[in-house]
């Protein structure tokens, strides 16, 4: 609690709040175990799972990164914007974020039909199952990630957004380069690892 | 409030240290009296979960009794913590509600899991097929119900980050470890999916990352409570 205080700050720029970084580093903390037991299980069947990604492909997986990034770099600019006070700047710049993280949820669910058509499901092997699991957790992040920059645009669209608005437009936006992050290291593991 | 309320924080304060206590006594069913920590593999053949229920049926029975006894004491942990979450978002009561309805949502199942275990092993005379039948739904009810430790954790969350006041009821990073722990929380709901694996009721990311976390909440939620239980005995203000 004490590193917050004023003092600290003056030292040091946390950006959003220190405490944020509880759940930030907490949840590569999370996806590094699940990574690791991916890692784990892949080693006792190398074969199984090289064969698994083949058949996945990484043309869905390289899209979603393409989009994410692209949001991210959105939010960013987003941030640099309400930094300098150019407010419609930042609403244009969180919706084009809003709407690429809203594609790479259209795309997932594209990704999922047309694995599911294809007779790939859940418990088709041990490689599918970490798929599905990890890819819909990751998910869930997203969605979280969409309404966190929703409420931002809101906060944003206020006459007077308050004090705390530079500080919260950072803290949103360290969560939604998270979710960036999260993919890109889930897209490396699942599809492109060799 | 005058000083005629702090016997009322004290009684609080007992519950908190209570909450830990009955996590402990659970803990005493489950592992060394039940056996089933980590959970019996899913994948076990009928004649293999039946030899287990046979082998250690007072066990079972008696750390099942455990569990019974300690999820009752974990209710006025949940009422105090529910306190405090009143504190931070007064007038308003919406995650107060929330919180302990969630709350006993998340445990009347494990009070039925922990009769299912009873009952398979009150006859461990009954067929193999039977009992595995009794131990899948006590396994399922016991992982699955996962959602309502992540509405609960959300409902300590929100209420610690919307908290303005200048000396918060709760440090804000708290508000933050409980939305962390609530998105860990979320796979355990799937166990049904799976037979075997790190998904499975017994696996890696459904038992154990879910078990680290709840267990994670619990202390850090603990030393919160105690925090600003200390706080309000010290200087009772609201």
């Amino acid at each position: 609690m004490d590193a917050a205080g004023p003092a600290a700050r003056t030292r040091t720029h946390v950006p959003g709040e220190p405490g944020l970084w509880v759940l930030i580093l907490g949840d590569l903390l999370a996806f590094s175990a699940f990574f690791g037991v991916f890692m784990y299980h892949r080693a006792q069947r190398p074969a199984l799972y090289a064969a698994s990604q083949t058949m996945l492909g990484a043309a869905f997986g390289l899209f979603n990164t393409l989009l994410l990034l692209t949001s991210s770099w959105f939010v960013a600019l987003a941030v640099a914007a309400a930094r300098s006070g150019t407010r419609p700047r930042v609403l244009r710049l969180l919706l084009a974020a809003i709407g690429c993280g809203a594609a790479f949820v259209a795309s997932k669910a594209l990704e999922w039909g047309s694995r599911i058509a294809q007779g790939i499901t859940l418990n088709t092997d041990e490689f599918f199952t970490f798929y599905y699991m990890l890819t819909g957790f990751h998910l869930v992040h997203v969605l979280i990630g969409i309404a966190v920059l929703g409420y931002l645009f809101n906060r944003s669209r206020r006459p007077e957004p308050g004090p705390g608005y530079a500080a919260v437009m950072e803290g949103g936006a360290a969560f939604w380069h998270l979710v960036d992050l999260l993919w890109v290291l889930l897209f490396a593991v699942l599809y492109l690892v060799k | 409030m005058s000083g005629e309320s702090r016997p009322h924080y004290a009684a609080e304060l007992v519950c908190a240290w209570m909450g830990l206590a009955a996590m402990g006594v659970i803990f005493v069913g489950i592992w060394p009296l039940m056996h089933f920590f980590p959970p019996l593999d899913p994948a076990l053949t009928a004649r293999e979960v039946a030899a287990i229920y046979r082998s250690n049926a007072t066990g079972i029975i008696v750390g099942g009794m455990c569990m019974l006894g300690a999820s009752s004491m974990l209710m006025p942990f949940y009422c105090a913590l529910a306190l405090q979450v009143a504190r931070m978002e007064a007038p308003s009561k919406l995650w107060t509600y929330s919180l302990l309805t969630t709350s006993v949502m998340g445990f009347v199942p494990l009070i039925i899991a922990e009769m299912l275990f009873s009952t398979a092993a009150y006859r461990p005379d009954r067929s193999d097929e039977i009992i595995r039948v009794l131990n899948d739904f006590g396994f399922i009810m016991f992982v699955g119900p996962s959602l309502p430790g992540t509405v609960q954790m959300l409902s300590v969350a929100i209420p610690v980050l919307a908290d303005r006041r200048a000396q918060p009821v709760f440090p804000r990073w708290v508000g933050y470890l409980n939305v962390w722990t609530a998105i860990l929380a979320t796979p355990g709901c799937l166990v049904t999916l799976f037979l075997h694996g790190p998904f499975a009721w017994n696996g890696a990311i459904s038992f154990w990352v879910a078990f680290i976390a709840f267990g994670i909440w619990m202390m850090v939620n603990f030393w919160a409570m105690r925090g600003a239980l200390l706080r309000q005995i010290s200087a009772p203000s609201d």
